[in-house]
């Protein structure tokens, strides 16, 4: 079975894509093996040069590399034709072998980089030190060769989808069987390479360059006969039998073969040019019908599989069409609001501390250690920025740093405006006995303290809890609902319940844990009883 | 010229489509997508920008390169008329570009450019922002004035700072698209937004063929480790850059369950998580273990449990 990938209509029909992938291809892969070959053959160029000692004379490796500028670009724009159309044609074989194979794919920026760089520096400047020509040289031409290799074992990826699983299970490498296939096949891309550059090269050279031509020409013949030898291990390295339209192809490419090098030995022999007229039909005879092998061959992997995809696809689109207008809907009221500080808080914090900030929420019910009651919460900006930015460990609590300061504000100044939680806490709705008070001291002293602190910030010991207590010189509660939470405690944390205290010890309590945080608003509240 | 031109209002509909697609998402049409809100504006900003990098080139070719002090003097105030009409178009385009944009959208320009690290410092971008555009106006001014000596001094930095521009425009550009990799159509994470409900109905497990050819068995760690490579793992690695492990420290597994249902709410760049209730508690136990070492994965790029005996590596 082969994931619905593909849910937008192809754009055109599946014979037009195919035609298009064909000629885009086929210009993409002239250029590339231009490229590759004029890489290969400056290097060859400048190595015997060297070792005849005749760097001071005619240079015929800088003269081919001085064109590689022009060959890669188009090799690389011409390249974008081709991807997208298998992008848009072929996505599930496509984007399937680029993914097992993606530490490779990720490889090739780096790989053309380096290689474009050496090529193009060795290309453009005129004097350059034989030593570092070579270095850079061997560098580029490494660099370079590698990306067709990495490009092949693509294809050969996408053209076996049988074999997926294995380079999966097999940590982003080829399984030994295609390991062979790829071997041949990117060999023969290096030697068509050298019989395209060398052809061009000559036609691209001055007829009186008789000595420079006829070296070209050996180039192309060698490269030719290499193929044939080649050719044969590959066509018995397939993973498939080719089909007969596969065949028929091949079997022009090589008529296309003989030909061209009918021609060259000819002109080699008899030291006569090789004719333009004629050459170039051969050679867009052996091109055309070895890419129409390519392309056949590929299709009968990739034309069932996407046919497949395509089906599951449409099949997917239906399950999922009912469900299209709502999900429109919501992204059109989405992109429609206008973050205030109310929306922001209705948006971000009201899924767990409820519509009114009270705490009381559905998300509210799956927490072990509910959300905090904002209303009644009396704390100071600072406080309350640090916790939006850093949540609480060991609760719910996550961290708001992703919202823009403005937004964090605006929800402050909601909070506040609606609930007056940077207000003091207000006055304690009882009179507390002078005995009660003493006696709250005492029990703070020798029992709360030991995790909120003598001064109301959390101990040594307690700030490793999850939570730790909040820090209660910043940070308090409305005096009824910090009674509440002293008698019953807060669920899920280390705060126990003390309703076994007297209800004025308690409120003595609340007297002392307000007074850690703002002692001058408890003075003015008990002044003005 | 003019085929580069095409070729840059091609771009600039595509890459426009992918932050405001129009009406593109309900009625699929070639031209809304084309004609996108934002197409215009930003044919406007790009063109202007890429005149404006040429006039400061050839600015900076010209006093830097050119020797002769005659065509320096001539030249230098017509490349300064023409980097300061393309800073006046620049500011204009830039101004109706942002106006185009939806609300929500807009609002996370600054953080795009602060990141989360100095997300409560906007006064950063400010003057940022004001002092690269202060550059560039003394450097037009001084251009306009054909002094020379200055503007020796001044072309490289404004070029520095025309080029941070550009940077700064593409990055807000690319960032401020919320949880969307395409608005209106999928989400960051490639979930369809209407996979978003159907998934909440019908699972996102028993919807994945390649997941339940992997998992024939229904193994929960493997399945935590498929809903996290779907939901999560398009920006969240272990043990790499924005470590899931990192975000998910200190929170109880209750908690996890919880943020897991309001990614979005609370994090405007987040999508929302696809899958029903019980492969968010599923996945929410995965995050919970993973966060405290109790499951090895394969690998960093590979999102599978490592196998209990044997071959283990801790990424």
């Amino acid at each position: 079975m082969t994931p619905p990938d593909f849910l937008l209509e192809r754009p055109v029909s599946e014979q037009a894509i195919a035609i298009l992938r064909f000629a885009a291809f086929a210009l993409h892969l002239l250029f590339v093996l231009i490229t590759l070959g004029t890489a290969i053959l400056s290097l060859a160029y400048f190595v015997s040069t060297w070792w005849l000692g005749k760097l001071k004379e005619l240079r015929w490796d800088k003269e081919i590399l001085r064109t590689f500028l022009a060959h890669k670009s188009l090799a690389v724009v011409l390249g974008v034709g081709p991807l997208l159309l298998i992008q848009v044609g072929y996505p599930v074989p496509f984007f399937s072998a680029i993914n097992l194979l993606a530490p490779s794919w990720l490889l090739l920026i780096v790989l053309l980089v380096t290689a474009f760089l050496c090529m193009d520096f060795l290309g453009q400047r005129i004097e350059v030190h034989h030593y570092l020509h070579l270095v850079l040289g061997v560098l580029g031409l490494a660099a370079l060769l590698a990306v067709p290799g990495i490009f092949v074992a693509v294809l050969v990826t996408a053209e076996n989808p049988q074999r997926w699983a294995e380079i999966a299970a097999n940590g982003y490498r080829l399984p030994i069987g295609l390991t062979v296939h790829w071997l041949f096949r990117y060999l023969h891309v290096l030697g068509a390479s050298v019989v395209f550059a060398g052809l061009f090269h000559y036609f691209w050279s001055r007829p009186d360059e008789t000595a420079k031509r006829a070296s070209l020409l050996r180039w192309v013949a060698g490269g030719i006969l290499f193929q044939f030898a080649l050719g044969v291990m590959l066509q018995a390295s397939m993973p498939r039998t080719p089909d007969a339209a596969t065949s028929a192809a091949v079997v022009t490419g090589i008529a296309g073969g003989i030909g061209l090098i009918a021609l060259i030995l000819r002109a080699l022999v008899n030291r006569t040019p090789l004719k333009f007229a004629a050459a170039l039909p051969a050679a867009a005879v052996l091109l055309v019908g070895m890419l129409l092998a390519r392309q056949f061959n590929q299709d009968r992997a990739f034309v069932p599989l996407t046919r497949e995809a395509d089906r599951l696809a449409k099949e997917y689109r239906q399950k999922l069409a009912p469900y299209r207008s709502s999900a429109l809907t919501m992204y059109e009221q989405e992109i429609r609001g206008r973050p205030d500080g109310r929306a922001v808080y209705a948006q971000s914090c009201a899924f767990c501390h409820g519509e009114n900030a009270d705490g009381r929420s559905g998300e509210s019910r799956n927490l072990v250690i509910p959300a905090e009651n904002l209303a009644e919460m009396r704390t100071t900006r600072e406080h309350l920025r640090r916790v939006l930015l850093e949540g609480v460990p060991g609760t719910a609590m996550p961290r708001f740093r992703y919202l823009t300061r403005s937004r964090l504000d605006g929800v402050i100044d909601y909070l506040d405006a609606r609930y007056h939680v940077l207000q003091s806490p207000g006055p304690i709705p009882m009179e507390v006995s002078q005995a009660a008070r003493q006696e709250a001291r005492r029990v703070y002293d020798t029992l709360c303290a030991v995790c909120h602190g003598p001064g109301g910030a959390p101990t040594e010991l307690s700030r490793g809890f999850q939570p730790p207590p909040p820090d209660l010189s910043v940070y308090s509660m409305t005096p009824q609902r910090a009674f509440d939470v002293i008698t019953s405690g807060y669920p899920g944390t280390m705060m126990p319940a003390f309703q076994d205290l007297p209800e004025d010890v308690r409120w003595g309590l609340v007297e002392v844990v307000l007074g850690l945080r703002a002692p001058e608003a408890i003075n003015r509240s008990q002044s003005g009883d | 010229v003019l085929l580069a031109c095409v070729s840059a209002s091609i771009i600039t509909a595509i890459l426009g489509f992918m932050l405001t697609p129009g009406g593109w998402p309900a009625d699929r049409r070639f031209w809304h997508a084309f004609l996108n809100p934002s197409f215009l504006p930003q044919l406007v900003v790009r063109l202007a920008g890429s005149f404006l990098l040429g006039g400061l080139i050839a600015a900076a070719a010209l006093l830097l390169y050119q020797k002769e002090e005659k065509l320096r003097r001539e030249a230098l105030p017509l490349l300064g008329a023409v980097v300061s009409s393309c800073l006046v178009l620049l500011a204009g385009g830039l101004w109706w570009y942002f106006s185009r944009l939806p609300a929500d959208f807009r609002d996370q320009s600054v953080a795009a450019v602060l990141t989360s690290r100095f997300s409560q410092m906007p006064a950063v971008f400010w003057i940022g922002n004001a002092g690269g555009l202060l550059l560039l106006l003394v450097f037009c001014g001084v251009a306009l004035g054909g002094a020379v000596r200055p503007a020796q001094w001044l072309v490289a930095p404004a070029l520095v700072a025309a080029f941070a521009f550009v940077s700064e425009f593409e990055r807000i550009r690319e960032f401020i698209r919320g949880p969307y990799l395409m608005p209106g159509y999928m989400y960051a994470n490639g979930v369809l937004i209407q996979e978003r409900p159907y998934f909440a109905e019908h699972g996102m497990l028993p919807n994945s063929p390649g997941y339940l050819l992997s998992n024939p068995q229904g193994d929960p760690d493997r399945a935590g480790a498929y809903l996290f490579a779907r939901n999560c793992a398009a920006c969240h690695t272990v043990g790499g850059v924005n470590d899931i492990r990192a975000r998910m420290a200190g929170r109880s597994q209750d908690g996890i369950y919880v943020i897991l249902g309001h990614t979005h709410n609370m994090v405007p760049f987040m999508p929302p998580f696809s899958g029903n209730d019980d492969e968010r508690r599923l996945l929410a136990s995965f995050l919970y273990r993973l966060t405290r070492d109790e499951i090895e994965l394969e690998s960093y790029s590979r999102l599978i449990p490592a196998a209990p005996a044997g071959r283990t590596r801790r990424p």
